[in-house]
């Protein structure tokens, strides 16, 4: 192996520096130079015919430009962000005037005033089928009946 | 730098006689043309250097497939930067940086997602090995054995110390260079690989059911 006496250099370097911090250790550097030798791994295949070619097609295909338009992300980034500025301030605008176009005095308004404006009792009475005009006795009266 | 330490496949050694000074200028070079538009070049440093790196993410992730893809998506990351890319020292640490980190960032992706699918290692993920170079039947089954105690021990040690044996003992990397390359010092470089050396030494010495155990020394 080309690089074994570089391999082995880096370990003794490590070995020889190791006693100067941990002396009771000294003993077992042959153990550890041993673990080292022992390390070994299948060898690797070389890179399969081709994988340069995949490497660089992929590579053209990033730079290759976009619908025919030079592709940026700066360019990407500015179009995206006017677009979204655009769409904000145009539904912005397009709900102010929807809003100022609505007529203030609708149906449902005047349902609503109209009903805060009677009371219950005034309700009650009209709906059970107008059984006086006078509010207190008819009131009263009316009341006797039920039982 | 000289060759890989394991020069145990052809490209690797093509590339330790290539390596050097006028090399290492070339390299920066062919990157800087590549950064300015010539696609085509990248193809020199793609054939230069791809044996190594391959080799490298197969060591660290253990499985030739996911090397094959890693490798691919290491050169890819490298042509992107390739404009803005300093030349600065050595253009195989640049690489080998850029290499461990991808495939360290893949080593916790993939743990996490065993994690999620409550699964572990099986059998069958296991790579398929290459005969070994025995003409003998008993020393292949020795140097198989071997290769799946290194395996197992390799597998058991932490994330930082494993990749430091690996840079140090199958990528023949010397102290410094694993210490530019993984952004420590030599010291922790150093104490990384004593402490797992520690651990592999016990490990190698605890039986595994399956695995003969290493023949005691005479």
């Amino acid at each position: 192996m080309s690089g074994r006496d570089g391999e082995i250099g880096i370990l003794r370097r490590l070995l020889a520096d190791e006693p100067r911090s941990d002396g009771p250790a000294a003993s077992g550097h042959a153990e550890l130079e041993r673990a080292w030798d022992d390390l070994e791994l299948p060898p690797v295949a070389p890179p399969p015919l081709g994988l340069a070619g995949r490497i660089l097609t992929r590579a053209r295909a990033e730079r290759r430009p976009l619908l025919g338009l030079p592709w940026s992300p700066v360019w990407a980034r500015a179009a995206a962000t006017l677009a979204l500025v655009a769409g904000l301030a145009g539904g912005t605008a397009l709900g102010l005037v929807a809003a100022s176009s609505v007529p203030t005095d609708t149906v449902a308004e005047q349902t609503l005033t109209d009903w805060s404006s009677r009371s219950l009792a005034e309700d009650y009475l009209s709906s059970s089928g107008g059984l006086g005009t006078d509010g207190g006795s008819t009131a009263g009266s009316a009341s006797g009946t039920t039982p | 730098m000289t060759g890989a330490g394991a020069g145990d496949d052809g490209g690797s050694t093509q590339v330790g006689a290539e390596s050097g000074a006028a090399v290492e200028q070339d390299d920066w070079e062919v990157l800087a043309r590549v950064g300015a538009g010539e696609t085509d070049a990248f193809a020199i440093l793609v054939e230069r250097h791809q044996a190594r790196l391959l080799r490298l993410c197969q060591r660290l992730l253990g499985d030739r497939e996911e090397a094959l893809d890693a490798s691919q998506e290491v050169f890819l990351k490298v042509f992107r930067h390739a404009a803005d890319a300093e030349p600065r020292g050595r253009m195989f640490t640049w690489l080998y940086r850029i290499a461990v980190n991808h495939c360290l960032n893949r080593l916790r992706r993939r743990k996490l997602v065993r994690f999620l699918s409550l699964s572990g290692e099986s059998e069958e993920d296991r790579p398929l090995e290459p005969p070994s170079d025995a003409a003998d039947p008993v020393v292949e089954l020795e140097t198989r054995e071997r290769w799946e105690r290194t395996r197992r021990a390799l597998a058991m040690l932490p994330e930082s110390q494993r990749t430091v044996v690996i840079l140090a003992k199958f990528e023949g990397l010397r102290q410094r260079e694993i210490a530019e390359l993984l952004g420590i010092t030599e010291g922790a470089v150093e104490s990384r690989l004593v402490r797992a050396l520690r651990r592999l030494a016990a490990a190698q010495e605890t039986p595994v059911p399956g695995v003969l155990p290493r023949r005691a020394e005479p």
